[in-house]
């Protein structure tokens, strides 16, 4: 009977010992929500995660040290989406903008993300701590009655923005219309000489230097980067093609055509990039340059990404850094940190340019000349009002082009060198539209209206050239 | 080269001032292993000096620290006498600075505590002496030429940097690399921070009668009671008492000890040093690396070869004595005996510059506080009892101020170190498993990845535990 009762004493204190510590940590957890609803916390860099993630390191308050460290996920999450983190020279990581530049949208869109932060919430598949969760001496503090402790935190970012994303809560990084540019990498002119990826050609004694891609893609280092770099690409929403695959492509299909020098052209030769470019047309070119220093056994790489227009050369984005100093890093591995650590800015760029694109027309150039054997001349008169070829011509260039915006440089009635005419990014079948397209588009027109004949190719992407009466020759 | 000391007992005196406040500004909380290359004075004259000197070459450095032995472990100090321009410019310099009242003090010190009575060769200029010898035969030269693994024709390599880098790397070092896009790769990059931290140890040894010991102090005592200072017995000792006490003496003065003073030197591996050696005198071996072309570069090797650039500052020095064992259960030989003492000397005056020195201290962040785990181990040279102290960092919510409070000491307990010892934490390990007297298999030992303390119930993962013993 004595032990029953006993039993009993020690099942009810038991019982009790149990709810007291429920409630223990029931008035924690509270607590610890009620400091996580008002953000409060601080976000630095950690460092340069890998592919696909931030490493950040939050510091978090709460008079329960354990708590604060549950805290830290909730916070990075939150962090990512709304501060960002200020780069750091030490960590060696750059400035990171928020997911969002919108601050009111944690209000606007309050129900979301109650649910996404609730405890067990969906932030919870975006983020983990990193390795055992050990935190640094330093990153654990008394402050006050309070303890801040930093935490290192990796965030699984690019699942977090393609969520967000789907979720409608922040914008896609995309131009209206759905569309992404299409990029392609090159080596720089500068690493392809460094390397001495040259070839020579002798044309009648005039030696003539051009970049040797098929050499580049065999390079390793550039090999490996080249595959980072597309595959980081495409993660982001961006189309990369590869130059890789370009090349393999005009030597299997007989391309080379398309490669041929534009003899009647005027002699204009066109650059081994600008036959490639023709080929893949992309929207944006990066050119890709790195170059490695050494301080004793200590290397580090120096790199360069810079997105200029396919078709005008003109800037889009640029990003370049240094790579912390390392002892074991490769090669490779310093270049891979230094991209990733940059490219999400440099994609800000390029979407922000080609946003631009998209709604002021793609910039091109385009030549028209007349062979001394046609029919018309650019001054000759096309009707009874005394208004000449050239003046039709200024009226379809301005009728074609977004905004009726284009310029008009060397006229001659031989010649008119037509300038920053901005043409849609696509054709009305939604194939890509560039100056090629555009000089086609011109040629069948001088067939149809005047029954010219006329020859229309294109140097590069961004300058098209008509030459009527070419046809006849 | 310019000899700078940090006074023994200015450390002492400052330790304790700041652990009667239970507070200290702790400047780094990241501790990182040293490397020691030790050495010992010769002297010929002492009795046993070839077994003390073969012991000493062949005592095992403990785990704690990276092994930067030269190949030469040890050097007459008679042929590195110093002039006396030289002991005219280090004087000045010393008095320059207002520094020879503190040396005085520190000698004083330590010469009463550990019986200094009898050693009466003159050890004023010791530091000095060393350091003559330590730049006459580029020692300081060696030792870099060692960490970065010269080889016979001048070439340098980073194999021993990055291994030892690797091997200093703490939990969170590898937290850190693991999650980062530089991966393990990072571990090392720090590595080059370990040179700073590169020590010459030189002992010496005195081989001391307990006797002689006792011979000097009870002199000393009695010119004290001559003066007055000490006053006598005043109660008879009786002739059974007085045997009592002569048996005593007689067992107490029996044998030898062997005091070992031990002189630290600190390679001075600055930033301004690092520069000059990376820019004009490191050069690998011709080999295709990264890709690129590397040629083995002639001229930085004669820049290394003729440099005077490297150096060291001289820190200061502990004294430690052991006993030569008399009444051991197992019967040994004289030689033997001394071996014992000359390793416990070394051994204890190691422990004592750990003692005294703050970069020798082990420190680590609490992994968990209850129960007490740190995740060090065997590789910081832990064993079961040793102490720490518990320091939590505190900012001043007005000022920003950080500063360390200690509030609580814990202790390593029996059977929980972690062997982190191994470099690689995926490495199978064979484990037969241990028997007991009648032959059948013990329990497996619980596989650590952690040692664990006894000694509190308030503490939290992240607060900073330093050794104290």
């Amino acid at each position: 009977m004595k032990l029953k009762i006993n039993s009993i004493k020690t099942i009810a204190i038991l019982l009790l010992a149990v709810l007291f510590s429920n409630s223990i940590y029931a008035q924690a957890g509270k607590k610890a929500d009620k400091d996580t609803e008002l953000w409060r916390y601080e976000i630095q860099c950690g460092g340069v995660g890998v592919q696909g993630t931030k490493l950040v390191k939050v510091f978090s308050y709460s008079k329960n040290p354990d708590v604060a460290i549950e805290q830290a996920k909730k916070n990075a999450v939150h962090g990512m989406i709304f501060q960002g983190f200020i780069g750091s020279s030490l960590q060696g990581c750059e400035t990171q903008k928020p997911l969002t530049d919108n601050p009111a949208l944690e209000q606007e869109k309050s129900d979301f993300f109650k649910a996404f932060f609730a405890d067990g919430g969906k932030y919870m598949k975006f983020v983990s701590v990193s390795g055992d969760g050990s935190v640094a001496a330093e990153d654990r503090m008394k402050v006050g009655k309070e303890y801040k402790v930093g935490v290192l935190v990796s965030v699984l970012y690019e699942n977090l923005r393609k969520d967000l994303e789907a979720a409608g809560i922040i914008q896609a990084l995309q131009a209206p219309g759905g569309a992404a540019p299409t990029v392609m990498f090159f080596p720089s002119d500068v690493w392809m000489k460094g390397k001495n990826y040259i070839t020579v050609t002798d044309n009648q004694g005039k030696k003539t230097e051009q970049n040797d891609y098929d050499a580049a893609v065999k390079d390793p280092e550039f090999s490996a980067i080249l595959s980072t770099l597309n595959t980081m690409m495409n993660e982001r929403g961006l189309r990369a093609t590869n130059l890789a695959d370009v090349l393999a492509e005009i030597k299997n299909s007989n391309a080379s055509e398309n490669m041929a020098q534009n003899e009647e052209g005027g002699g204009v030769a066109e650059s081994a990039s600008d036959k490639l470019l023709k080929v893949a047309r992309p929207d944006i070119r990066i050119n890709v340059t790195w170059t490695l220093t050494t301080s004793g056994p200590k290397k580090s790489v120096h790199f360069q990404l810079d997105g200029v227009d396919a078709g005008t050369s003109k800037s889009a984005g640029s990003a370049s850094g240094d790579s912390k100093e390392s002892l074991n890093g490769t090669v490779y591995v310093l270049l891979k940190e230094a991209v990733l650590n940059h490219i999400d800015n440099f994609n800000s760029q390029l979407m922000s340019y080609f946003q631009n694109i998209t709604k002021e027309g793609k910039e091109i150039n385009l030549e028209v000349r007349v062979w001394d054997t046609s029919p018309k001349k650019l001054n000759s008169e096309i009707n009874e009002d005394g208004d000449e070829l050239k003046d039709d011509l200024k009226k379809w260039v301005s009728k074609n082009s977004v905004g009726n915006k284009f310029n008009l440089g060397t006229s001659s009635p031989n010649m008119m060198n037509f300038t920053g005419i901005r043409i849609p990014v696509k054709n009305e079948d939604g194939s890509a539209n560039d100056a090629d397209a555009f000089a086609a588009k011109l040629r069948k027109y001088l067939k149809k209206t005047y029954q010219l004949p006329s020859a229309s190719s294109a140097i590069g992407l961004g300058k098209g050239v008509v030459i009527i009466g070419g046809k006849s020759q | 080269m310019k000899l700078t000391k940090t006074p023994f007992l200015s450390l002492l005196l400052l330790g304790s001032i700041t652990l009667g406040a239970q507070e200290e500004a702790t400047k780094s909380v990241k501790y990182r292993r040293s490397s020691l290359h030790l050495m010992m004075i010769e002297d010929a004259v002492m009795p046993n000096a070839n077994v003390i000197k073969n012991t000493f070459i062949k005592s095992k450095l403990p785990d704690k620290y990276n092994d930067h032995s030269l190949p030469t472990r040890s050097f007459i100090a008679d042929k590195y006498k110093l002039t006396a321009e030289e002991k005219a410019a280090t004087g000045a310099k010393a008095d320059s600075k207002g520094k020879s009242m503190m040396k005085g003090m520190a000698k004083g010190v330590a010469s009463s505590a550990t019986g200094g009575l009898i050693d009466t060769t003159n050890t004023k200029d010791l530091p000095l002496v060393i350091e003559k010898y330590l730049n006459t035969n580029n020692v300081a030269k060696d030792m870099v030429a060692k960490w970065y693994n010269r080889d016979s024709k001048g070439a340098f390599d980073s194999k021993l940097i990055i291994e030892r880098g690797e091997y200093d790397a703490s939990a969170i070092d590898k937290n850190v690399a693991n999650a980062s896009s530089r991966g393990s790769s990072a571990l090392s990059d720090a590595a080059d921070e370990l040179i700073g931290n590169t020590f010459v140890v030189v002992t010496r040894f005195n081989y001391i009668s307990k006797k002689e010991v006792y011979e000097a102090a009870q002199a000393a005592l009695n010119a004290a009671k001559s003066t007055g200072l000490v006053k006598a017995p005043t109660i008879p000792l009786t002739p059974e008492m007085q045997a009592i006490k002569d048996a005593a003496i007689k067992k107490a003065t029996e044998g030898y000890i062997v005091q070992s003073t031990s002189y630290l030197f600190q390679l001075n591996w600055t930033p301004e040093v690092e520069a000059t050696f990376n820019q004009f005198m490191y050069t690998e071996k011709d080999q295709i690396k990264d890709n690129q072309e590397i040629k083995f570069d002639p001229k930085k090797k004669f820049a290394f070869d003729t440099t005077k650039i490297f150096t060291f500052k001289y820190i200061g020095d502990g004294k430690a004595l052991a006993q030569v064992p008399m009444s051991l259960k197992k019967k040994r030989s004289e030689e033997e005996l001394i071996a014992i003492a000359t390793r416990n000397a070394s051994e204890a005056s190691i422990a004592k510059l750990q003692r005294d020195y703050e970069v020798f201290k082990t420190k680590t962040p609490l992994y968990s506080g209850n129960p007490i785990t740190a995740k060090i181990g065997m590789k910081e040279g832990i064993e079961a009892g040793d102490k720490f102290e518990v320091l939590e960092q505190n900012q001043d919510p007005k000022t920003g101020k950080l500063i360390y409070k200690k509030v609580g000491k814990i202790k390593v307990m029996e059977g929980m170190v972690w062997d982190n010892t191994e470099k690689l934490d995926d490495e199978v390990v064979e484990n037969t498993p241990a028997l007991d007297k009648d032959g059948k298999p013990l329990p497996p030992k619980p596989i650590l990845d952690r040692t664990t303390f006894k000694g509190g119930s308030k503490f939290y993962s992240g607060l900073l535990i330093r050794q104290v013993k």
